[in-house]
């Protein structure tokens, strides 16, 4: 405990102590007794964040990358058919600023969607016909339609979910849950990504700083794991030293480290004293996690036949349902393949095959496990898609929309059946209840117990935080 | 093509151009206008701070003036161990020796710190680091970067630069040649490779791109690149609109555009190896001496051709700037389009900066020669605050990618204009304003901190102790490779493939099959390992290496799990353990001898009592379980390709080799 008290840096404690004082009332001494009890088992200094009692103790947050059709999945505009190949009326666009690739289009026709939606289970919500099993989940579901965001880009899109800020340099979200929560599993680190890529014929790539800690302290970091080989680069010792040997190693490393600590007082020190811990942890957590031979064939059924191949989605599903066991409390999914510009009638029906069974998969085995009630579930991407075709004379497909998307939550304290908001007859822009990034951010962290107005990490003289100086909790979403 | 550089919907506020907000501006507004853009103006050698109690030169006066600012002392002076360690990686990548070590602490003259400083810069281990440096600006990789990423022939350039800076060319120079050296008056073979750093983008190679789309991609590469590395601006921005922030227009943007617009060159290239014209033979009368001799001595066609072809991949061909005699025109590109031309522009220059100098062609030449005018506010402090970055571990800038109005302000903008005006003085001599910065008090002090300083300057952005950080990817390697002797030092010459993790090129391709190089080609310094920018190497990324895809001067220093797992587990560092245990044998008589030689050498100081407890103790436990188990100590020792000699008990090495492995992992080796 010495040295994870050496690691909070003097700022830090001062942060922290603020919180503390910030947050006394509020918090039931019942639900006060839990939480510490909780947090006895982990991180020594993560309780000052919470602010109420945690709906969620995890997330898994499955990113879809490139920006998903909200108008053939998730917002069916069915009136919308009569006005097919018509100009996008001016007074819908209201000199919204379109991308590049669709700036220089002569026309913008209003393309409605080709796929048929049903009402789904009890809640009757309507999904696309490409999502049949997410679909049948209806009633555990909470859509938002009325996503909005500020960049258009992906690269600043991805980085304003993930940060809060289009500009890179910020920390993740996933950081700063890590940072504010700790982590009740010491074997693994608290954030843990797992990527890959859809059938689609091209993907958006991915950028390592997505998942990077920022200015926070590096351990906040995301850790990829990797499809093949060791799961995590050099996780194996060498020939000729086993595990006690390491060990032995290993302990002796940290008493010199902890001398020269004392001595040059540099935080960072300690630091790389718990990266070195972890890492020894993690050379029996890791294997332990992907190796699936202990999981029955009706579980491996619900996440589909790519189940079985690592680095598909399904496999990076199961993964995260193996996490989330783990007390892993941030998981991120990002699976690649959204951007449909062009081939979109090819690319979204493999993108949603890819997808669509081990997504509910992974929902009914959290259900099953009883995992579920504590475990939030988000599915997005950046942003959505244009109601214009772009190239729609060649198999073309949709450009990027800011204004208005659908994202999708389940578990972990959101009502299911549940639908909030609502865009207009164009699926064009939001008409009721915008939610904006910072909005789900903030929502987000409140489902965990924090307050985003006060995680907080002063850095360069101000005090930065995931929402900025925005963000509002939906409380209409949470059960 | 989807551009990812912009950051298109801002706040209200920030949607005015700045023309708009100059007009705004009222009194009060003026003056936070020009701080805002102070680094459009010029910088001014202000008085020094009134005689300063502490320091040696003028870089100690303003720091101590800001430190009594903030109620902080200077550090005392650090050990002289900890110093000599960190100068010598910070000039050479290396760490220093036990001799040089003994002979500097025995040294008690005035000029002690001054021998070692000059001793450094005169050995060509500089020129290798600092190109370190250099090539992540100049976006420097060994792969064309797009598809099937084939091999480049880019490293006589590479070598140029090391050159250059073992020359201590002048920076002005040094600039002048990169951007325009085959615009000089009969320019040198040497002055046109130096060219080949505005050639160093990535080429697209897949099948179907389309022709004009890629080369114009380069020119904006380009543009961009010389616009972080020299003007310190992100000027991606302009491509697609007036910058929001800075005083640059769309029109500007590709008025630089038309300068770099001008050479006979593909955008799409199939299955792209090595060099793209327009190109040069490097060495090119060497390489016409070598190959008239092979023509002459060897009589069979076959052999011949084998022989010139071994003999061009010693002297390839390197790819250059050189103008077309008819200027291409250029256009303002609508949404940075390349097939949307609007406005024709010609070269020309921002108006928020300094005009060109009366006499000077607006052509590249007249660029690079306005870069380096001495009177531009831009690149004299972009540099200097990148250099001190090195050595400091923060600029004075925090961001010095981007010395712009979005940039942090800087921590002591008296000083950072002091040097820069004061490189400019003194003939932009690199190595002089380094020694100015290493020979400082503020350099020299030691890096141990207490709570009163961790709290009033975390970041250590004020100096109240010496720097401290964590070493870069290449300086980790090399250093390893150092200490266990492993490091063969060949100055220049291609690129090597050195040992990297299995299957790590199919994870993501189809194409290429790894063949690593062997033997000496294993241990040279990291510098001149292959850079295949599509699959950059695991261990370097992990310790922040930039790809090399685009332009980066601004490197992360982490601190991660996954970082531990390489020094410990990597073939790398096990092998360099290995030849390390080796060596602490070979110069010590007890095992405690050896192990008290080899901590030495590896932090420059000898082991306190409690320390050399520690590391006895884990020898002889572990001497005991490889005696135990001695097919796990020979298994040890056939990690790496490199062999140790037979006559040594392989139990006692692969036991020393144990407390190698953890001295090679101490914080304090990670750090300087």
């Amino acid at each position: 405990m010495r040295v994870l008290r050496n690691i909070i840096s003097q700022q830090d404690q001062l942060n922290r102590r603020a919180f503390l004082e910030g947050s006394a009332h509020g918090i039931g001494s019942l639900a006060l007794a839990s939480l510490l009890r909780e947090e006895a088992q982990a991180s020594s200094h993560s309780l000052e964040y919470k602010h109420s009692i945690p709906r969620a103790k995890r997330v898994i947050y499955l990113f879809q990358s490139g920006g998903p059709s909200q108008i053939d999945l998730f917002d069916p505009k069915p009136h919308l058919e009569k006005s097919r190949g018509e100009e996008l009326p001016d007074s819908v666009r209201g000199g919204q600023r379109i991308t590049t690739m669709t700036s220089k289009q002569k026309s913008l026709p209003v393309a409605p969607s080709n796929y048929s939606f049903h009402k789904c289970g009890q809640s009757g919500t309507s999904f696309s016909e490409l999502l049949p099993n997410i679909g049948a989940l209806a009633d555990d579901i909470c859509l938002i339609r009325s996503m909005h965001t500020e960049a258009i880009n992906h690269d600043p899109a991805i980085t304003f979910f993930q940060t809060g800020s289009q500009l890179a340099g910020r920390p993740s979200i996933g950081s700063w849950m890590s940072y504010g929560l700790g982590s009740v599993n010491k074997n693994l680190p608290n954030y843990l990504v797992l990527t890959s890529r859809g059938s689609s014929s091209d993907a958006q790539p991915l950028y390592s700083r997505l998942w990077s800690s920022g200015f926070l302290p590096t351990e906040h970091s995301g850790v990829k794991l990797r499809n093949s080989g060791d799961p995590v680069y050099y996780l194996s010792n060498p020939p000729g030293i086993n595990s006690s040997l390491r060990r032995d190693i290993l302990d002796d490393l940290k008493l010199l480290n902890e001398k020269r600590s004392t001595l040059i007082g540099d935080p960072e020190i300690d630091s790389r004293i718990l990266q070195y811990e972890m890492a020894f942890r993690m050379q029996s957590s890791v294997p332990e996690l992907v190796n699936l031979s202990d999981e029955t064939q009706s579980t491996l059924d619900l996440y589909g036949p790519d189940v079985k191949r690592p680095g598909t989605y399904a496999a990076n599903c199961l993964l995260a349902r193996r996490l989330a066991e783990r007390g892993v409390n941030f998981i991120q999914l990002f699976h690649m393949g959204w951007d449909h510009h062009f081939k979109l009638s090819q690319d979204l029906p493999r993108q949603c095959r890819d997808t669509d069974r081990a997504t509910a998969g992974l929902i009914i085995d959290l259900k099953q496990r009883g995992l579920l009630d504590d475990t939030l579930v988000v599915w997005g991407g950046e942003f959505g898609r244009t109601v214009y075709a772009q190239a729609p004379d060649k198999n073309g497909g949709r450009d990027h929309h800011p204004r208005c998307f659908t994202t999708m939550l389940a578990g972990g304290g959101v009502k299911g059946g549940h639908v909030h908001g609502a865009t207009d007859d164009y699926c064009y822009n939001v008409v009721d209840d915008p939610v904006h990034v910072h909005d789900l951010n903030a929502t987000i962290l409140k489902l965990m117990g924090v307050n985003h107005e006060s995680l907080t990490f002063k850095y360069q003289g101000r005090q930065y935080r995931l929402t900025d100086v925005h963000g509002k909790v939906l409380k209409e979403i949470i059960s | 093509m989807k551009f990812t550089a912009c950051y298109s919907v801002l706040p209200v506020m920030l949607l005015l151009s700045i023309t708009d907000l100059v007009h705004m501006a009222d009194a009060d507004e003026e003056i936070s206008k020009k701080n805002i853009f102070w680094s459009y103006n010029e910088p001014l050698k202000q008085a020094l701070p009134k005689a300063s109690l502490w320091g040696i030169n003028e870089i100690d006066s303003f720091i101590f003036e800001r430190l009594k600012v903030e109620d902080l002392l200077p550090q005392g002076a650090a050990p002289k161990e900890e110093w000599i360690r960190r100068v010598s990686l910070d000039l050479t990548g290396l760490p220093a020796t036990t001799q040089e070590i003994d002979a500097f602490k025995s040294d008690r003259s005035d000029h002690a710190f001054e021998r070692v400083v000059e001793r450094l810069l005169a050995s060509f281990r500089y020129g290798e680091r600092m190109a370190s440096w250099w090539l992540d600006g100049a976006r420097y990789g060994d792969s064309h970067g797009y598809d099937n990423d084939l091999e480049n022939s880019q490293w006589p350039w590479r070598n140029w630069v090391i050159e250059s800076f073992n020359s201590n060319k002048p920076f002005d120079v040094f600039t002048i040649e990169q951007l325009a050296g085959d615009l000089l008056p009969n320019p040198t073979n040497d002055q046109i490779i130096a060219t080949g750093f505005n050639r160093n983008h990535r080429i697209q190679t897949e099948g179907g791109a389309i022709d004009e789309e890629w080369r114009t991609e380069y020119v904006i590469d380009r543009v961009e690149t010389m616009g972080t590395v020299w003007l310190g601006l992100t000027l991606s921005c302009a491509r697609c609109h007036d910058h929001k922030y800075d005083p640059i227009t769309q029109k500007e943007f590709y008025q630089f555009f038309a300068l770099f617009n001008n050479l006979d060159e593909k955008g799409f290239i199939n299955n792209l190896r090595g060099s793209a014209e327009p190109r040069i033979r490097y060495k090119a009368e060497e390489f016409e001496l070598y190959s008239e001799k092979i023509r002459t001595e060897i009589k069979d066609k076959g052999s011949q051709e084998k022989e010139i072809a071994k003999l061009e991949k010693l002297f390839p061909t390197v790819m250059i700037m050189k103008e077309m005699p008819e200027p291409r025109k250029a256009f303002v590109l609508d949404g940075g389009q390349y097939d949307s031309p609007t406005e024709e522009v010609l070269p020309g220059l921002p108006k928020s900066l300094p005009s060109l100098q009366e006499g000077e062609n607006m052509n590249r030449l007249g660029l690079a020669r306005w870069l380096v005018n001495g009177r531009h506010p831009l690149t004299s402090r972009v540099i200097v605050n990148r250099l001190w970055a090195q050595f400091f571990g923060n600029g004075i800038v925090l961001t010095t990618e981007d010395l712009g109005t979005q940039s942090e302000r800087p921590s002591h903008p008296e000083l950072l204009d002091w040097l820069a005006v004061d490189f400019v003085e003194h003939g932009w001599n690199i190595k002089r304003l380094i020694k100015k910065m290493v020979l400082s008090s503020t350099y020299s002090q030691s890096h141990a901190v207490d709570k009163n300083r961790l709290q009033k300057d975390p970041m250590n952005r004020f100096l109240s102790r010496g720097p401290r950080q964590r070493l870069q990817a290449e300086m980790i390697r090399d250093q390893a490779l150092a200490i266990s002797g492993l490091l063969v030092e060949k100055q220049g010459g291609p690129s090597v493939w050195t040992y990297q993790p299995k299957g790590l090129w199919e994870e993501i391709e189809k194409r290429g099959k790894f063949v690593q190089d062997h033997g000496e080609k294993l241990y040279r310094r990291t510098l001149y390992t292959r850079i295949r920018r599509t699959v950059p190497h695991p261990s370097m990324v992990l310790f922040d290496m930039p790809s090399r895809e685009v332009c980066s001067v601004l490197r992360a220093r982490s601190n991660t799990p996954l970082q531990a797992l390489s020094l410990l587990n990597n073939v790398t560092y096990v092998e360099a353990a290995k030849k390390f245990a080796e060596r602490m044998i070979l110069n010590g008589k007890s095992s405690q001898e050896q192990l008290r030689w080899g901590f030495r050498t590896a932090t420059a100081r000898h082991p306190n009592e409690s320390e050399m407890t520690i590391l006895l103790e884990g020898y002889e436990r572990r001497l005991k379980h490889y005696k135990k188990n001695p097919h796990l100590a020979k298994n040890l020792l056939l990690v790496g390709e490199s062999k140790i000699l037979d006559e040594l008990d392989v139990i006692r090495v692969a036991a020393m080799a144990t407390a190698a492995n953890l001295i090679l992992n101490l914080d304090e080796i990670i750090n300087k």
